[in-house]
């Protein structure tokens, strides 16, 4: 479902100074799986989730998404497949401001090829508990409604991988909480989810956790995943 | 379908932030409303103008043959005309320029006293020919007008415009009555329709007209003419009408190449579009003004939709995330600037069309209002939409989704 095979990435700095963001990473992650992945900053998490992500292309290496190899992909293909197959969740929520929950949730039906559907749009938000709230504007909702907005955002197309970059970052424990017994509900209807965090208890919600440091891959362990709720 | 929806998106983000959407109309509504003003009242004086020849020529296909080189100080009458334009050199144009389809002469005096029992007045005296009317395509508004035969005849008959019927005639039918132009006795056989203002912008209505035989044997006692109106085959080719009479008068005359005409011709098509093309400097200051604040709109609009631009990073981000393609990015922007610029371009030719209206309301003026220019002044507006949105759209499109997201 998910394959990076010998991934590297290498940025410019300067005139002649590069810093290998990554080097050589190769795993899998099957449909279905909870995968966290954990580094110190500067580890190159947030360089592999661009990678994963198709907002960023590796300079080397192969990337296989649902069956497509994304290497050498242009820009109109990166953005469909980011449209299509990638449902991202932030740290900063990044809701557009001034638009309701549900023009927020409507805004990846714009750069598909359908129609703009609002009932799935509702029943995206209905699924994150917030069908009550569509028409109120992102300011007026909590970090806690707001970061759900974006999950129902992510989750709008079925997409084939969510990727999570602190989700909980932002929020108070409580709210944490909710977002996490959200995802590991995704995660227990079969959803694929790769989640980046600094939080142990986060962690603990995923069944295999990948740890990074200096842009390699150090550890790839399976476990039980904690799906009691109590935990966090 | 996706740009219907990348427009529903662009109209959604101007109505979220209204304030910088109307600053962004203010400098388009200006430019708009006085360009769309002023091209109206440009178009109007055309029209008016053409107008005015009609008026006097009835028909626009004509052009006009003065004596003299020169411009003549007010109307030309027999008195301050030289004697160049003959009688003959009628007839030649009429025989000889092919361009030509008719000739009609005229001789005319101001300030001969008329009478009509003790009532007096001054109107214009035009001899002209019996095919005056004809060219006009028109018709006496009673009785008949004045025929070959009257002509050839030398017969002392008479055809009143509206003005003087009115002023010497009032609730009296004029037909078959006997006025005195210049104590020469003359039998009213027609009446004239109204005929409104000419190119200078007198009543071409308080005129007597009679044979023009008459007129130079009877009344004047001259031989040469004020005026004469060659009616053009092709209205095309009024120009090449124009040279041709010019070249056949100045052979009729011998004048030598060097030397200047002794003739002036008038080509109203050509008049109407010079006036059309230099309009007064007063119009070209107002469309340069017009022009400066449409300029500074649209640059409004440019370092507004830039700064929005990076106020909006995270925005953009956003939608790169969940699949905008950079052209999508690009037409989003474009569409806000268009449709602003729109949006100001159409409240501004409503403004405009407002004060118009207004102004002829309220100075009891002809209507004036002339649709191409409000047409033309939106289709402008779309035009510094697309050209001040082009910069901050591709800016748009160049922001670094990661680094927008990240921030």
């Amino acid at each position: 479902m998910i394959e990076l095979e010998r991934i590297s990435k290498i940025y410019q700095r300067g005139q002649h100074g590069t810093v290998e963001a990554l080097r050589g990473i190769s795993f899998r992650i099957a449909p279905g799986e909870f995968v966290v992945v954990r580094g110190a900053s500067g580890s190159g998490k947030s360089t592999l989730l661009n990678i994963l992500g198709c907002l960023d292309s590796p300079t080397a290496g192969r990337y296989r998404l649902d069956h497509e190899d994304v290497a050498g992909y242009s820009d109109r293909q990166l953005a469909r497949l980011r449209n299509a197959k990638i449902g991202f969740i932030f740290q900063s929520f990044n809701l557009l401001p001034r638009t309701t929950a549900l023009e927020n949730v409507e805004i990846p039906m714009v750069y598909a090829d359908g129609v703009i559907d609002r009932k799935r749009a509702l029943a995206a938000l209905d699924r994150v508990g917030l069908a009550a709230r569509a028409g109120h504007f992102s300011s007026e909702l909590s970090g806690g409604e707001q970061q759900r907005v974006a999950i129902a955002r992510a989750l709008i197309h079925r997409p084939a991988l969510i990727l999570a970059d602190e989700p909980t970052g932002n929020l108070d424990a409580g709210a944490g909480r909710d977002v996490m017994n959200l995802l590991s509900g995704l995660h227990r209807e079969g959803r694929t989810i790769l989640l980046v965090t600094h939080d142990d208890n986060v962690a603990s919600c995923a069944m295999r956790e990948i740890l990074l440091c200096d842009g390699q891959l150090v550890s790839d362990q399976s476990r039980v995943a904690n799906l009691v709720d109590g935990a966090l | 379908m996706k740009t219907r929806k990348l427009a529903s998106q662009s109209l959604r983000s101007l109505r979220r932030y209204r304030l910088r959407t109307s600053l962004m109309m203010l400098g388009v509504i200006v430019g708009i409303a006085s360009l769309a003003v002023l091209a109206s009242l440009g178009e109007a004086t055309r029209r008016e103008t053409m107008q005015r020849f009609k008026n006097m020529l009835g028909t626009f296909d004509a052009i006009i043959v003065r004596p003299g080189g020169g411009r003549t100080r007010g109307m030309p009458t027999l008195v301050n005309v030289p004697p160049t334009l003959r009688f003959e050199d009628a007839a030649a144009i009429g025989s000889e320029a092919s361009e030509i389809k008719a000739v009609a002469v005229v001789q005319n005096a101001f300030d001969i006293d008329v009478k009509y029992r003790d009532r007096a007045a001054s109107p214009a005296i035009f001899g002209v020919s019996p095919n005056w009317l004809e060219l006009r395509g028109e018709d006496v508004a009673n009785g008949s007008f004045l025929t070959a035969d009257e002509n050839a005849s030398l017969a002392r008959v008479a055809v009143l415009g509206p003005d003087v019927r009115n002023q010497m005639f009032p609730g009296e039918d004029p037909l078959g009555k006997t006025i005195r132009i210049a104590d020469v006795p003359f039998e009213v056989t027609g009446l004239l329709k109204s005929r409104g203002a000419g190119p200078a912008g007198a009543s071409l209505d308080n005129v007597i007209l009679i044979p023009i035989n008459t007129a130079a044997r009877r009344l004047f006692n001259r031989d040469y003419l004020t005026m004469l109106i060659a009616q053009v085959r092709d209205p095309d080719r009024s120009n090449q009408a124009t040279a041709q009479v010019a070249a056949l008068l100045r052979q009729r005359h011998r004048i030598q190449p060097t030397a200047l005409d002794d003739f002036t011709i008038t080509n109203p098509a050509a008049t109407v579009a010079q006036v059309t093309r230099a309009g007064t400097t007063l119009t070209r200051i107002l469309t340069g003004v017009s022009a400066i604040a449409l300029l500074i709109g649209g640059v409004v609009i440019m370092s507004l939709m830039s700064i929005a631009v990076s106020e909006r990073r995270k925005e953009i981000g956003v939608r790169r995330s969940v699949g905008a393609r950079q052209p999508d990015v690009i037409q989003q922007f474009l569409l806000e600037a268009v449709f602003v610029s729109l949006a100001g371009g159409i409240t501004g030719v409503t403004l405009g069309w407002g004060g118009i209206e207004l102004v002829t309301r309220i100075e009891n003026l002809p209507p004036i209002l002339v649709w191409k220019p409000f047409a033309a002044a939106i289709v402008v507006s779309l035009l510094v939409g697309l050209t001040f949105g082009l910069y901050p759209a591709w800016k748009a499109s160049k922001v670094d989704p990661i680094q927008a997201l990240r921030s």
